[in-house]
Protein backbone atom coordinates (compact mmCIF):
# COMPACT_ATOMS: atom_id res chain seq x y z
CA UNK A 1 0.00 0.00 0.00
CA UNK A 2 1.54 3.38 -1.29
CA UNK A 3 1.26 6.29 0.61
CA UNK A 4 -0.10 8.15 -2.27
CA UNK A 5 -3.51 5.44 -1.83
CA UNK A 6 -3.21 5.84 2.14
CA UNK A 7 -3.80 9.98 2.10
CA UNK A 8 -6.30 9.55 -0.37
CA UNK A 9 -8.07 6.77 1.67
CA UNK A 10 -8.13 8.82 4.80
CA UNK A 11 -9.04 12.19 2.80
CA UNK A 12 -12.11 10.51 1.34
CA UNK A 13 -13.37 8.26 4.53
CA UNK A 14 -13.26 12.04 6.48
CA UNK A 15 -14.96 13.47 3.21
CA UNK A 16 -17.77 10.63 3.69
CA UNK A 17 -17.98 10.83 7.40
CA UNK A 18 -18.81 14.87 6.96
CA UNK A 19 -21.15 13.90 4.02
CA UNK A 20 -22.67 11.61 5.63
CA UNK A 21 -23.21 13.55 9.17
CA UNK A 22 -24.63 16.85 6.70
CA UNK A 23 -26.91 15.05 4.91
CA UNK A 24 -28.57 13.33 7.58
CA UNK A 25 -29.15 16.71 9.16
CA UNK A 26 -30.41 17.56 5.72
CA UNK A 27 -33.00 14.80 6.18
CA UNK A 28 -33.99 15.57 9.46
CA UNK A 29 -32.30 12.50 11.55
CA UNK A 30 -32.74 12.62 14.79
CA UNK A 31 -29.88 14.32 16.81
CA UNK A 32 -28.49 11.03 18.52
CA UNK A 33 -28.13 8.95 15.44
CA UNK A 34 -26.36 11.72 13.48
CA UNK A 35 -22.41 10.85 14.85
CA UNK A 36 -23.30 7.13 14.50
CA UNK A 37 -24.80 7.31 10.77
CA UNK A 38 -22.10 9.25 9.86
CA UNK A 39 -19.25 6.73 11.02
CA UNK A 40 -21.41 3.99 9.77
CA UNK A 41 -21.65 5.79 5.72
CA UNK A 42 -17.69 6.81 6.38
CA UNK A 43 -16.21 2.80 7.46
CA UNK A 44 -18.23 1.42 4.49
CA UNK A 45 -16.85 4.25 1.69
CA UNK A 46 -13.80 3.32 3.46
CA UNK A 47 -13.97 -0.48 3.41
CA UNK A 48 -15.33 -0.17 -0.10
CA UNK A 49 -11.82 1.80 -1.30
CA UNK A 50 -9.67 -1.19 0.24
CA UNK A 51 -11.25 -3.89 -1.52
CA UNK A 52 -11.88 -2.06 -4.95
CA UNK A 53 -8.47 -3.30 -6.04
CA UNK A 54 -8.79 -6.77 -5.40
CA UNK A 55 -12.34 -7.40 -5.80
CA UNK A 56 -14.86 -7.36 -8.38
CA UNK A 57 -17.37 -4.22 -7.94
CA UNK A 58 -19.85 -6.03 -7.75
CA UNK A 59 -18.91 -8.34 -4.48
CA UNK A 60 -17.42 -5.14 -3.45
CA UNK A 61 -20.69 -3.50 -3.31
CA UNK A 62 -22.48 -6.15 -2.14
CA UNK A 63 -20.30 -6.68 0.84
CA UNK A 64 -20.22 -3.30 1.70
CA UNK A 65 -23.71 -2.68 2.12
CA UNK A 66 -24.20 -6.01 3.68
CA UNK A 67 -21.58 -4.28 6.45
CA UNK A 68 -23.76 -1.41 6.34
CA UNK A 69 -27.06 -2.43 6.76
CA UNK A 70 -25.91 -4.70 9.82
CA UNK A 71 -24.45 -2.25 11.64
CA UNK A 72 -27.80 -0.13 11.41
CA UNK A 73 -29.78 -3.02 11.89
CA UNK A 74 -27.73 -3.24 15.45
CA UNK A 75 -27.15 0.36 15.98
CA UNK A 76 -30.56 1.01 15.63
CA UNK A 77 -31.80 -1.58 17.96
CA UNK A 78 -29.28 -0.13 20.54
CA UNK A 79 -30.66 3.17 20.56
CA UNK A 80 -34.45 2.40 19.73
CA UNK A 81 -35.19 4.23 17.01
CA UNK A 82 -36.73 2.81 13.59
CA UNK A 83 -34.07 1.30 11.18
CA UNK A 84 -34.62 3.82 8.86
CA UNK A 85 -33.51 6.55 10.24
CA UNK A 86 -29.74 4.98 10.26
CA UNK A 87 -30.38 2.94 6.95
CA UNK A 88 -31.00 5.97 4.73
CA UNK A 89 -27.96 8.11 5.90
CA UNK A 90 -25.71 5.38 5.24
CA UNK A 91 -26.12 4.25 2.11
CA UNK A 92 -25.64 7.78 0.43
CA UNK A 93 -22.14 7.86 0.03
CA UNK A 94 -22.64 4.18 -2.24
CA UNK A 95 -25.16 4.92 -4.27
CA UNK A 96 -24.57 5.24 -7.55
CA UNK A 97 -26.41 8.41 -8.42
CA UNK A 98 -23.14 9.89 -10.26
CA UNK A 99 -22.76 7.00 -12.52
CA UNK A 100 -26.18 7.24 -13.18
CA UNK A 101 -25.52 10.64 -14.18
CA UNK A 102 -22.73 10.03 -16.04
CA UNK A 103 -24.01 7.61 -18.35
CA UNK A 104 -26.75 10.16 -19.02
CA UNK A 105 -24.20 12.66 -19.64
CA UNK A 106 -22.64 10.49 -22.01
CA UNK A 107 -25.97 9.50 -23.88
CA UNK A 108 -26.33 13.29 -24.91
CA UNK A 109 -22.72 13.90 -26.17
CA UNK A 110 -23.06 10.21 -28.31
CA UNK A 111 -20.47 8.38 -26.60
CA UNK A 112 -22.70 4.66 -26.52
CA UNK A 113 -19.99 2.74 -25.29
CA UNK A 114 -19.13 4.69 -22.52
CA UNK A 115 -23.44 5.09 -21.80
CA UNK A 116 -23.58 1.31 -22.07
CA UNK A 117 -20.20 1.06 -19.60
CA UNK A 118 -22.04 3.50 -17.11
CA UNK A 119 -25.33 2.64 -17.31
CA UNK A 120 -24.80 -1.23 -16.79
CA UNK A 121 -22.38 -0.08 -13.65
CA UNK A 122 -25.43 2.05 -12.49
CA UNK A 123 -27.57 -1.03 -12.63
CA UNK A 124 -25.95 -3.34 -10.57
CA UNK A 125 -24.56 -1.14 -7.91
CA UNK A 126 -28.15 -0.25 -7.24
CA UNK A 127 -29.02 -3.95 -7.25
CA UNK A 128 -26.47 -4.97 -5.09
CA UNK A 129 -26.89 -2.66 -2.70
CA UNK A 130 -30.58 -3.74 -2.64
CA UNK A 131 -29.47 -7.87 -2.04
CA UNK A 132 -27.55 -6.52 0.60
CA UNK A 133 -29.98 -4.57 2.48
CA UNK A 134 -32.61 -7.71 1.75
CA UNK A 135 -30.04 -10.14 3.12
CA UNK A 136 -29.61 -8.41 6.47
CA UNK A 137 -33.36 -7.93 6.61
CA UNK A 138 -34.51 -11.18 5.91
CA UNK A 139 -31.79 -12.67 8.64
CA UNK A 140 -33.62 -9.80 11.57
CA UNK A 141 -37.03 -11.09 10.31
CA UNK A 142 -35.96 -14.46 10.81
CA UNK A 143 -34.46 -13.79 14.09
CA UNK A 144 -37.70 -11.86 15.89
CA UNK A 145 -39.92 -14.54 14.11
CA UNK A 146 -38.27 -17.19 15.77
CA UNK A 147 -38.06 -15.35 19.26
CA UNK A 148 -41.70 -14.51 18.99
CA UNK A 149 -43.33 -17.70 17.92
CA UNK A 150 -40.52 -19.08 20.71
CA UNK A 151 -41.79 -16.86 23.10
CA UNK A 152 -45.49 -18.00 21.95
CA UNK A 153 -44.87 -21.70 22.64
CA UNK A 154 -43.57 -20.82 25.84
CA UNK A 155 -46.52 -19.09 26.95
CA UNK A 156 -48.43 -22.67 25.80
CA UNK A 157 -46.50 -25.10 27.58
CA UNK A 158 -46.52 -22.88 31.24
CA UNK A 159 -49.99 -21.49 31.37
CA UNK A 160 -51.58 -23.93 28.90
CA UNK A 161 -52.61 -20.73 26.50
CA UNK A 162 -51.02 -18.02 25.19
CA UNK A 163 -52.08 -14.40 25.63
CA UNK A 164 -54.09 -12.73 22.50
CA UNK A 165 -51.85 -12.68 18.87
CA UNK A 166 -52.71 -10.05 16.98
CA UNK A 167 -51.42 -9.34 13.63
CA UNK A 168 -49.69 -6.14 15.53
CA UNK A 169 -46.00 -5.78 16.85
CA UNK A 170 -45.39 -7.22 19.87
CA UNK A 171 -44.32 -4.33 21.35
CA UNK A 172 -45.52 -4.04 24.94
CA UNK A 173 -42.39 -7.20 25.36
CA UNK A 174 -39.92 -5.40 23.29
CA UNK A 175 -39.88 -8.06 20.81
CA UNK A 176 -39.52 -5.95 17.41
CA UNK A 177 -37.74 -2.77 16.80
CA UNK B 1 -100.57 -2.40 22.11
CA UNK B 2 -97.78 -4.46 24.19
CA UNK B 3 -95.69 -5.29 20.92
CA UNK B 4 -95.34 -1.94 19.59
CA UNK B 5 -94.28 -1.21 23.09
CA UNK B 6 -91.61 -3.68 22.79
CA UNK B 7 -90.54 -3.01 19.19
CA UNK B 8 -89.90 0.73 20.19
CA UNK B 9 -87.68 -0.37 22.96
CA UNK B 10 -85.69 -3.03 20.63
CA UNK B 11 -85.60 -0.22 18.02
CA UNK B 12 -84.19 2.39 20.62
CA UNK B 13 -81.78 -0.56 21.96
CA UNK B 14 -80.34 -0.84 18.44
CA UNK B 15 -79.72 2.62 18.31
CA UNK B 16 -77.88 2.65 21.74
CA UNK B 17 -76.10 -0.25 20.79
CA UNK B 18 -74.35 0.79 17.33
CA UNK B 19 -72.51 3.38 18.55
CA UNK B 20 -68.97 3.95 18.90
CA UNK B 21 -67.31 4.74 21.99
CA UNK B 22 -65.24 7.56 23.05
CA UNK B 23 -62.04 5.40 23.43
CA UNK B 24 -62.70 3.81 20.12
CA UNK B 25 -63.37 7.25 17.82
CA UNK B 26 -60.31 8.65 19.55
CA UNK B 27 -57.81 5.14 18.87
CA UNK B 28 -58.96 5.98 15.10
CA UNK B 29 -58.35 9.32 15.07
CA UNK B 30 -54.92 9.18 16.15
CA UNK B 31 -53.88 6.18 14.27
CA UNK B 32 -55.29 7.97 11.47
CA UNK B 33 -52.69 11.16 12.14
CA UNK B 34 -49.54 9.56 12.92
CA UNK B 35 -50.60 7.15 9.48
CA UNK B 36 -50.46 10.41 7.42
CA UNK B 37 -47.92 11.92 9.54
CA UNK B 38 -45.43 8.23 8.89
CA UNK B 39 -46.59 8.57 5.16
CA UNK B 40 -45.80 11.97 4.63
CA UNK B 41 -42.30 11.62 6.06
CA UNK B 42 -41.33 8.94 4.12
CA UNK B 43 -41.93 5.61 5.88
CA UNK B 44 -42.25 2.09 4.76
CA UNK B 45 -45.51 1.50 4.52
CA UNK B 46 -45.12 -1.80 6.88
CA UNK B 47 -43.93 0.70 9.53
CA UNK B 48 -46.97 2.37 9.35
CA UNK B 49 -49.36 -0.03 9.14
CA UNK B 50 -47.28 -1.67 12.03
CA UNK B 51 -47.66 2.06 14.30
CA UNK B 52 -51.21 2.23 13.27
CA UNK B 53 -52.63 -0.86 13.90
CA UNK B 54 -50.57 -0.92 17.37
CA UNK B 55 -52.92 2.53 18.54
CA UNK B 56 -55.80 0.63 17.22
CA UNK B 57 -55.15 -2.37 19.06
CA UNK B 58 -56.08 -0.30 21.92
CA UNK B 59 -59.77 -0.16 21.56
CA UNK B 60 -60.81 -3.45 19.90
CA UNK B 61 -59.85 -6.60 18.78
CA UNK B 62 -60.88 -6.38 15.25
CA UNK B 63 -58.93 -3.70 13.07
CA UNK B 64 -56.91 -3.57 10.49
CA UNK B 65 -54.57 -0.81 8.30
CA UNK B 66 -53.89 -0.69 4.64
CA UNK B 67 -51.20 1.86 3.73
CA UNK B 68 -50.25 2.59 -0.24
CA UNK B 69 -47.46 4.62 -0.79
CA UNK B 70 -49.96 7.59 -1.57
CA UNK B 71 -52.35 7.05 0.91
CA UNK B 72 -53.97 4.94 3.74
CA UNK B 73 -57.08 3.58 5.09
CA UNK B 74 -57.94 2.71 8.61
CA UNK B 75 -60.82 0.72 10.44
CA UNK B 76 -61.85 -0.71 12.86
CA UNK B 77 -65.30 -2.34 14.53
CA UNK B 78 -66.43 -0.91 17.84
CA UNK B 79 -67.24 -3.55 20.82
CA UNK B 80 -70.43 -2.89 19.55
CA UNK B 81 -70.54 -4.35 16.40
CA UNK B 82 -70.10 -0.70 14.11
CA UNK B 83 -67.84 -0.97 11.82
CA UNK B 84 -65.56 2.48 11.45
CA UNK B 85 -63.33 3.61 8.76
CA UNK B 86 -61.29 6.76 7.71
CA UNK B 87 -59.44 6.94 4.42
CA UNK B 88 -56.81 9.45 3.81
CA UNK B 89 -54.60 10.88 0.34
CA UNK B 90 -51.23 12.19 1.05
CA UNK B 91 -50.21 14.59 -1.84
CA UNK B 92 -47.11 15.68 -0.30
CA UNK B 93 -44.41 13.81 0.35
CA UNK B 94 -40.99 14.48 1.33
CA UNK B 95 -38.41 12.61 3.72
CA UNK B 96 -38.08 13.40 7.43
CA UNK B 97 -36.41 10.97 9.99
CA UNK B 98 -36.80 12.66 12.80
CA UNK B 99 -40.85 12.66 12.82
CA UNK B 100 -40.39 9.17 11.74
CA UNK B 101 -38.67 8.31 14.95
CA UNK B 102 -40.99 10.75 17.11
CA UNK B 103 -43.87 9.18 16.04
CA UNK B 104 -42.48 5.80 16.52
CA UNK B 105 -41.57 6.87 19.86
CA UNK B 106 -45.54 8.51 20.89
CA UNK B 107 -46.76 5.14 19.89
CA UNK B 108 -44.54 3.27 22.04
CA UNK B 109 -45.17 5.40 25.00
CA UNK B 110 -49.06 4.84 23.84
CA UNK B 111 -49.00 1.35 23.92
CA UNK B 112 -47.00 1.14 27.16
CA UNK B 113 -49.72 3.04 28.64
CA UNK B 114 -47.16 6.17 29.50
CA UNK B 115 -49.72 8.63 28.05
CA UNK B 116 -53.31 8.88 26.95
CA UNK B 117 -54.68 9.87 23.50
CA UNK B 118 -55.16 13.32 24.38
CA UNK B 119 -51.07 13.53 24.99
CA UNK B 120 -50.81 11.91 22.15
CA UNK B 121 -52.59 13.64 19.99
CA UNK B 122 -50.76 16.91 21.10
CA UNK B 123 -47.66 15.24 20.76
CA UNK B 124 -48.80 14.48 16.96
CA UNK B 125 -49.38 17.94 16.75
CA UNK B 126 -46.36 19.19 18.12
CA UNK B 127 -43.99 17.07 15.80
CA UNK B 128 -44.05 18.50 12.88
CA UNK B 129 -41.52 20.94 13.41
CA UNK B 130 -38.48 21.07 12.01
CA UNK B 131 -35.80 20.17 14.37
CA UNK B 132 -33.15 21.91 12.48
CA UNK B 133 -32.90 25.84 11.75
CA UNK B 134 -33.10 26.55 7.87
CA UNK B 135 -29.48 28.90 8.74
CA UNK B 136 -28.29 25.32 9.38
CA UNK B 137 -29.79 23.37 6.71
CA UNK B 138 -28.51 25.67 3.94
CA UNK B 139 -25.25 25.63 5.58
CA UNK B 140 -24.97 21.89 5.83
CA UNK B 141 -25.98 21.71 2.11
CA UNK B 142 -22.84 23.85 0.83
CA UNK B 143 -20.67 21.16 3.04
CA UNK B 144 -22.64 18.43 1.23
CA UNK B 145 -22.03 19.55 -2.55
CA UNK B 146 -18.15 19.94 -1.20
CA UNK B 147 -17.41 16.96 0.78
CA UNK B 148 -19.40 15.05 -2.17
CA UNK B 149 -17.23 16.28 -4.64
CA UNK B 150 -14.23 15.09 -2.47
CA UNK B 151 -15.70 11.43 -1.98
CA UNK B 152 -15.52 10.91 -5.56
CA UNK B 153 -12.01 11.51 -6.06
CA UNK B 154 -12.15 15.35 -6.88
CA UNK B 155 -9.66 17.20 -5.69
CA UNK B 156 -9.62 20.72 -3.75
CA UNK B 157 -10.64 22.59 -6.60
CA UNK B 158 -13.62 20.52 -7.66
CA UNK B 159 -15.04 20.45 -3.58
CA UNK B 160 -15.09 24.44 -4.26
CA UNK B 161 -16.17 23.96 -7.52
CA UNK B 162 -19.37 21.77 -5.96
CA UNK B 163 -19.61 24.21 -2.53
CA UNK B 164 -19.90 27.39 -5.01
CA UNK B 165 -22.45 25.27 -7.12
CA UNK B 166 -24.48 24.41 -3.73
CA UNK B 167 -24.77 28.16 -3.21
CA UNK B 168 -27.15 27.98 -6.71
CA UNK B 169 -29.11 24.80 -5.70
CA UNK B 170 -29.64 26.17 -2.23
CA UNK B 171 -31.50 29.46 -3.95
CA UNK B 172 -33.45 27.91 -6.60
CA UNK B 173 -34.60 24.74 -3.85
CA UNK B 174 -35.40 27.63 -1.58
CA UNK B 175 -37.53 29.06 -4.88
CA UNK B 176 -39.34 26.05 -5.68
CA UNK B 177 -40.53 24.71 -2.32
CA UNK B 178 -42.10 28.37 -1.47
CA UNK B 179 -44.65 28.07 -5.14
CA UNK B 180 -44.73 24.37 -4.43
CA UNK B 181 -43.55 23.16 -7.33
CA UNK B 182 -43.60 19.89 -9.07
CA UNK B 183 -41.03 17.76 -8.00
CA UNK B 184 -40.01 17.19 -11.71
CA UNK B 185 -39.88 20.71 -12.26
CA UNK B 186 -37.52 21.30 -9.70
CA UNK B 187 -35.27 18.59 -10.68
CA UNK B 188 -35.36 19.73 -14.13
CA UNK B 189 -34.33 23.46 -13.54
CA UNK B 190 -31.86 21.90 -11.16
CA UNK B 191 -30.42 19.91 -13.76
CA UNK B 192 -30.58 23.28 -15.72
CA UNK B 193 -28.80 24.93 -13.19
CA UNK B 194 -25.90 22.72 -12.31
CA UNK B 195 -24.72 22.37 -16.23
CA UNK B 196 -24.66 26.44 -16.54
CA UNK B 197 -23.07 26.93 -13.29
CA UNK B 198 -20.24 24.69 -13.39
CA UNK B 199 -19.88 25.28 -17.08
CA UNK B 200 -19.46 28.83 -16.02
CA UNK B 201 -17.11 27.96 -13.16
CA UNK B 202 -14.42 26.13 -15.35
CA UNK B 203 -14.61 28.22 -18.06
CA UNK B 204 -13.80 31.59 -15.68
CA UNK B 205 -13.03 30.30 -12.16
CA UNK B 206 -11.18 27.81 -11.49
CA UNK B 207 -10.12 26.04 -14.80
CA UNK B 208 -8.25 23.39 -13.04
CA UNK B 209 -11.68 22.19 -11.68
CA UNK B 210 -13.69 18.51 -13.33
CA UNK B 211 -16.83 19.45 -14.31
CA UNK B 212 -18.51 15.86 -13.66
CA UNK B 213 -17.00 15.48 -10.08
CA UNK B 214 -18.76 19.12 -9.38
CA UNK B 215 -21.62 18.27 -10.72
CA UNK B 216 -21.77 14.90 -9.26
CA UNK B 217 -21.60 16.32 -5.76
CA UNK B 218 -23.98 18.65 -6.17
CA UNK B 219 -26.65 16.80 -7.70
CA UNK B 220 -26.00 14.10 -4.80
CA UNK B 221 -28.52 16.93 -3.05
CA UNK B 222 -31.35 15.95 -5.05
CA UNK B 223 -30.89 12.35 -6.00
CA UNK B 224 -33.51 10.11 -4.97
CA UNK B 225 -31.13 7.62 -3.31
CA UNK B 226 -33.74 7.52 0.05
CA UNK B 227 -37.09 6.19 -2.08
CA UNK B 228 -34.44 3.95 -3.29
CA UNK B 229 -34.10 2.60 -0.24
CA UNK B 230 -37.62 2.72 1.34
CA UNK B 231 -38.52 1.34 -2.06
CA UNK B 232 -36.40 -1.98 -1.76
CA UNK B 233 -37.68 -2.40 2.13
CA UNK B 234 -41.17 -2.27 0.94
CA UNK B 235 -41.18 -4.97 -1.60
CA UNK B 236 -39.18 -7.17 0.69
CA UNK B 237 -41.95 -6.84 3.09
CA UNK B 238 -44.83 -7.82 0.50
CA UNK B 239 -45.65 -4.25 -0.33
CA UNK B 240 -45.20 -5.02 -3.63
CA UNK B 241 -47.91 -1.33 -4.92
CA UNK B 242 -45.89 0.77 -2.36
CA UNK B 243 -42.46 -0.67 -3.36
CA UNK B 244 -43.18 -0.12 -6.99
CA UNK B 245 -44.43 3.53 -6.31
CA UNK B 246 -41.53 4.59 -5.02
CA UNK B 247 -39.46 2.98 -7.46
CA UNK B 248 -41.10 5.14 -10.10
CA UNK B 249 -40.79 8.30 -7.99
CA UNK B 250 -37.04 7.71 -7.70
CA UNK B 251 -36.81 6.77 -11.98
CA UNK B 252 -38.30 9.84 -12.77
CA UNK B 253 -36.21 11.61 -10.61
CA UNK B 254 -33.09 10.51 -11.90
CA UNK B 255 -34.59 10.66 -15.29
CA UNK B 256 -35.84 14.75 -14.34
CA UNK B 257 -31.85 15.18 -13.15
CA UNK B 258 -30.45 14.20 -16.11
CA UNK B 259 -32.55 15.63 -19.08
CA UNK B 260 -31.86 18.56 -17.07
CA UNK B 261 -27.92 18.75 -17.27
CA UNK B 262 -28.38 17.05 -20.38
CA UNK B 263 -30.26 19.91 -21.93
CA UNK B 264 -28.02 22.14 -20.27
CA UNK B 265 -24.45 20.95 -21.58
CA UNK B 266 -26.40 20.34 -25.14
CA UNK B 267 -27.65 24.39 -24.68
CA UNK B 268 -23.94 25.11 -23.60
CA UNK B 269 -21.66 23.23 -25.81
CA UNK B 270 -23.80 23.47 -29.17
CA UNK B 271 -25.66 26.56 -29.25
CA UNK B 272 -24.22 29.09 -27.45
CA UNK B 273 -20.27 28.63 -28.00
Amino acid sequence: MDINFLFTLIIQTLAAFIGVYVTSIMVDAPKRTLFVSGLIGALGWGAYLLMRTSLSEALNVYLCSLGIAFAAQVVARVLKTPVTTILIPGFYALVPGVTLYRSLYFLIINDMENFNKYISLAGLTSGMIALGILTIDSFFNAMTRIQKINHINKQKREHGHADFVTDAPDWKNKKEI
Amino acid sequence: MVLEKENQLLTKEKTIVLQASKQEQEALNTAVKAGVLMISAGAEAYRCEDTTKSILSLAGNEYDSFVLGTGLIVSLRSQSGLPLSISRRVKSRGINLNVIDAVNQIARDLVDGKINFEEANQRLTDVDHPRYSSKIKILCTFIMTASFSLLLSGNFFDALGGFLNGFLLVSWRYFATKYHFRPFTLQVVAGLLMAAGSTFLTRYLLPQADIHYMIGGSLMLLFPGTSFTTAIRDSLQGDFVSGLTRIAEALLAALGLSIGVGLGFYFLNHVLS
